[in-house]
């Protein structure tokens, strides 16, 4: 098959999308579903597993936000995202049919082909998931091509948690797939284990043998879980965590995103541990 | 070509390019628009802001937004229509700033607007035989260029210059200074090289690239840091004169009937509090001292990892604008005191 790519000569100018669905995630997130008003981008636009987007809101400004959906469901560009700021603000406030601009995908993404036949562990923190859903999915899709499946997912409360429905009923039913969830604090409305997201690593016992893990969370929680899988027999370049930083130009000229000299934009979001830990200030 | 000639070629060129050269301003020199060739100082020490001012102005409309129709009017078109930019008498340092921001703003994505108007720019180079008052150049190889000129004049003895052509650019400018110069003369080469001899004496040398990049290795967790974290204001004046600091804000403005926006960019520096701000909030770096540690890294260590140079061009500006007295030569040379043995300096 050819693959067909969108070429631009101007790399800042976003294409326009209408915003055709928003569903309440939490609280704070909402997840939002955007289509392509060109025909060809409609088309032609693709983006692999954990690849982030920039948003523009005319006249508020521009902000990136990772892909929820999969490139294996063709259709709308998901977008999970948390009100926070004023971009944020304003995604929030559109109403479905309103016009945004949007412009990538950017970023490497998640390794998804060199990881066929791995067991995968995903390890996410609130909404840390956001990105990894992309990639669950994907797996789910392509579910021959992987070995065994095991999500761990931590939020500070129940009603933090983001994309329940798939989270209580479709992941732990999904062929070969082992789901485990724990809140930070007790809740009244809560069964299930509670503590920080590496407490799951003594309900479950993970085999790091063949195994990759892929992380994405709040800064505060890579560095915990970085520990547990080395102490497991992880090595540095089967551990794979998505990094958050203010991306703005996501080109790598506007340098808001660097990490040393790496920039998230253009190097990563997801680098290895290996590459971590070899730049200060990273996690 | 006679020195007089020269501004006879710029009166001539302000026809085809909007002409920017070396200026006097009270205490400084700025880079300014040409209308008289007269104005023009060529022995000027240093300018204030650097070159990048041409290439990415200070603030820039990208594009602009009709918020009634959602439609984009890219700014692109106007910057591809704008004169074309003569600079006269750009220093070294200033031209390897250039090489250096070529890199960045070229590479997997282009950044069109820089790229526009640098290929609508034709540079005039002009050899430094002295030393400026707070330049290192010799010390971080910037002394020198080999292309990101178009013409390039070095002053000889009686009182003319010797050009090197760099570029068709340059061919271009020889057409238009028809018969203001000539084939150098045997005497005119000899003139050249003790121009050039002179030129290597009288430049200082005050530190040595040598072991740079494991000095900077080693002196992650060095003391100084706090300490220079302590004394910096992160008022951002190095890195808005300097000449490679290249990081910008992108922020949308909304026009007051709310009908239309424009999205610009400007100028920001690693050095302010929200730099590596995000959503949380969580600050990156929100320690002033590991604000000021990252733009040396970036600088010294990250450029030569990126780029295979380092992207301090020994221009001084930073040097000279610090209002808490940071000099980057002297972080520098002490760090390679203490981590690798004293650089080999000598005197000019």
């Amino acid at each position: 098959m050819v693959q067909i790519t969108l070429t631009r000569t101007n790399e800042y100018l976003p294409d326009l999308a209408k915003l055709v669905k928003k569903t309440k995630l939490t609280e704070m997130e909402s997840l939002f579903e955007f289509e392509f008003l060109d025909n060809n981008v409609r088309k032609y636009f693709t983006y692999s597993p954990g690849q982030f987007v920039q948003v523009s809101i005319f006249g508020i400004g521009e902000a990136p936000f990772s892909v929820s959906s999969t490139p294996t469901r063709p259709g709308n560009l998901e977008l999970g995202i948390r009100q926070t700021g004023d971009v944020t603000d304003a995604i929030h406030n559109l109403n479905v049919g309103n016009v945004v601009g949007i412009r990538g995908p950017y970023g490497n993404g998640f390794p998804i082909d060199k990881l066929c036949g791995k067991n995968l562990l995903f390890i996410a923190g609130g909404i840390g998931m956001v990105p990894l859903r992309s990639v669950i999915n994907y797996v789910v899709d392509k579910r021959d091509d992987y070995g065994k499946v095991t999500i761990f997912y931590g939020a500070c409360l129940p009603d933090e948690r983001v994309f329940v429905d798939e989270l209580e009923n479709v992941w732990p039913n999904a062929a070969d797939v082992e789901m485990h969830q724990t809140v930070d604090e007790c809740h009244e409305t809560w069964q299930g284990n509670v503590g920080v997201v590496t407490c799951l690593f003594d309900v479950c016992k993970v085999a790091s043998e063949n195994t990759v893990a892929m992380i994405c969370g709040p800064p505060v929680m890579y560095k915990f879980v970085v520990q547990d899988l080395m102490k497991l027999g992880f090595k540095g370049d089967d551990i794979l965590l998505s990094l958050e930083r203010k991306m703005q130009c996501g080109v790598g000229k506007c340098a808001h995103c660097q990490i040393g000299h790496k920039l998230t934009c253009i190097d990563g979001p997801v680098f290895t541990f290996s590459e971590v830990q070899r730049l200060q200030e990273a996690i | 070509m006679k020195r007089s000639n020269l501004l006879k070629l710029v009166q001539a060129a302000m026809d085809e390019y909007d002409v920017y050269g070396p200026v006097q301003r009270r205490t400084t020199w700025v880079f300014d628009k040409i209308d008289d060739p007269n104005r023009i100082d060529m022995d000027y020490d240093n300018t204030m802001m650097s070159l990048k001012k041409f290439f990415i102005p200070s603030k820039e409309v990208m594009m602009r937004f009709n918020l009634r129709e959602m439609s984009i009017d890219d700014s692109l078109p106007d910057v591809k229509a704008e004169r074309p930019q003569l600079l006269v008498g750009v220093h070294a340092c200033d031209i390897h700033a250039l090489l250096f921001l070529d890199k960045v703003f070229g590479g997997k994505y282009v950044d069109p607007y820089y790229v526009a108007r640098r290929e609508n720019t034709t540079i005039i180079g002009l050899n430094c035989i002295d030393p400026c008052k707070y330049g290192f150049c010799k010390s971080v190889n910037t002394h020198m260029v080999n292309e990101g000129y178009d013409l390039y004049l070095t002053p000889i003895a009686g009182d003319k210059y010797y050009v090197h052509v760099g570029s068709p650019k340059g061919d271009r400018l020889l057409t238009i200074a028809d018969k203001l110069l000539g084939e150098a003369t045997d005497e005119g080469h000899k003139a050249f090289k003790t121009s050039m001899k002179h030129k290597h004496k009288s430049l200082p040398v005050g530190l040595h690239l040598d072991n740079i990049n494991e000095t900077f290795d080693m002196a992650w967790d060095d003391p100084i840091w706090v300490r220079l974290g302590e004394e910096c204001m992160n008022c951002g004046s190095c890195a808005l004169v300097c000449p490679t600091c290249y990081c910008y804000d992108v922020a949308d403005e909304l026009d007051l009937s709310l009908s239309g926006a424009d999205r610009t960019r400007k100028w920001s520096t690693c050095l302010y509090h929200d730099f590596a701000l995000v959503a949380g909030p969580h600050n990156f770096r929100g320690d002033p001292s590991a604000r000021l540690k990252h733009r040396f890294y970036h600088k010294i260590r990250g450029a030569l990892h990126d780029h295979g140079i380092i992207a301090c061009t020994g221009c001084g500006r930073c040097i000279e604008h610090c209002p808490a007295g940071i000099s980057v030569k002297d972080v520098a040379y002490e760090l390679q005191k203490r981590w690798v043995g004293a650089p080999v300096v000598k005197g000019g």
